[in-house]
């Protein structure tokens, strides 16, 4: 099973509890939480032709809402993403766990992408050449035309409208 | 007038105040060590930290983010063994991967109160052997070393008499005499001791 687990890893991290955690760290412990009960109900898994991975990704969203539902964080982002989850596709309509990621990591975009976009320009652009591209500060700096304090401060205020427009599109109550 | 932090109309020539270009340029820098795959502090404002997971989740939502083959076995591992053995407790970390900074250990408050107990426990236990050990070396019985001036009782004049000319090369006999009779000495305060008498 190892060699399935480590194959999986990899999607289920980036795609799914990632995006949805914002924690490096806390993404790891709900990864292995995932793998371990995935382990330990092994069993109950019933072959049908299809990839484990669905089964799998559907733990790791079961351990995501178990997160928010123990820790009662009124995180909004997080309860915006998490509220999304309900709405995403059916992962048991798809063959192939590489489809199933691709869609994930396609949705996980298209919601930046509009929360982006629902932004001052300066800002949107702040956090596409910072956050997206990866630039250097001084080379994002420089690119906008200003110094780099500047920069800094630009992309501070645009983290915060993105967080304040993300977490607005859930209701206060989520999950 | 310096500009709203919770306003999404950003104007460039907003003054910016002192205490944001700080507070800003920490933020950027927290985004250089999480860019530069080093993680961040563990200890932060819960204003930077939500700041923080929203620029990781944009990163992680954009792709930017991966989880390394060696990280993703050492996960595995972890959830293996704690798949095997159930009581192993979840929330223990993941190992980092190699060359990575070690992050903070967490103890539990069980773990450290018991580790807390140590230092009385050993300190406790070697205060017992060592009154033990000076109660033994009080009570036990006594055996003193015989007295040299009775292993000498007999003068050796008595021994080996007067030396003539003639014997005087026999040093060695005589040493021998000398000898036998301190050994019978010796011998005698020894039984007397074991047999409970006196010297």
């Amino acid at each position: 099973m190892r060699p399935l687990l480590e194959r999986y890893a990899p999607p289920l991290y980036g795609t799914i509890i990632l995006p949805r955690t914002g924690d490096a760290a806390t993404a790891e412990d709900i990864l292995r939480d995932t793998m371990a009960t995935a382990v330990e109900k092994i069993g109950r898994f019933t072959w049908q032709g299809k990839s484990i991975y669905p089964w799998l990704r559907q733990i790791a969203i079961n351990k995501v809402y178990d997160l928010h539902r123990q820790s009662k964080r009124s995180r909004r982002l997080a309860d915006a993403m998490a509220q999304e989850l309900p709405q995403e596709s059916d992962p048991e309509s798809h063959a192939d766990a590489q489809l199933i990621a691709a869609e994930d990591q396609r949705q996980n975009r298209a919601r930046i992408t509009v929360a982006l976009e629902g932004l001052n320009e300066r800002y949107r652009v702040a956090i596409e050449l910072r956050l997206i591209d990866e630039l250097p500060r001084d080379e994002c700096a420089r690119r906008l035309g200003i110094t780099v304090g500047t920069f800094d401060v630009l992309l501070f205020r645009a983290v915060r409208a993105f967080r304040k427009r993300f977490g607005a599109r859930a209701p206060e109550e989520a999950v | 007038m310096t500009h709203d932090p919770d306003d999404d109309d950003f104007d460039p020539d907003d003054p910016i105040s002192p205490a944001e270009l700080a507070h800003a340029r920490g933020f950027g820098e927290l985004i250089d060590r999480a860019v530069a795959g080093r993680g961040v502090p563990a200890a932060m404002s819960a204003d930077d930290r939500a700041l923080v997971e929203v620029a990781t989740v944009i990163r992680g939502a954009a792709g930017r983010i991966a989880l390394t083959d060696a990280r993703a076995a050492s996960i595995v591992d972890a959830a293996l063994l704690a798949a095997v053995d159930k009581d192993r407790p979840r929330s223990v970390s993941v190992p980092p991967p190699l060359g990575a900074p070690s992050p903070p250990r967490v103890v539990s408050i069980d773990a450290a109160r018991k580790r807390s107990l140590l230092p009385w426990i050993a300190a406790t236990v070697a205060t017992a052997v060592a009154a033990a050990a000076i109660a033994i070396l009080v009570t036990r019985p006594v055996r003193h070393a015989p007295s040299p001036s009775v292993a000498a009782r007999r003068s050796a004049d008595q021994l080996v008499g007067v030396i003539t000319r003639d014997r005087a090369g026999d040093a060695a006999a005589r040493i021998d005499v000398i000898y036998a009779d301190r050994l019978d000495g010796w011998r005698e305060q020894g039984l007397a001791v074991r047999s409970g008498g006196t010297r």
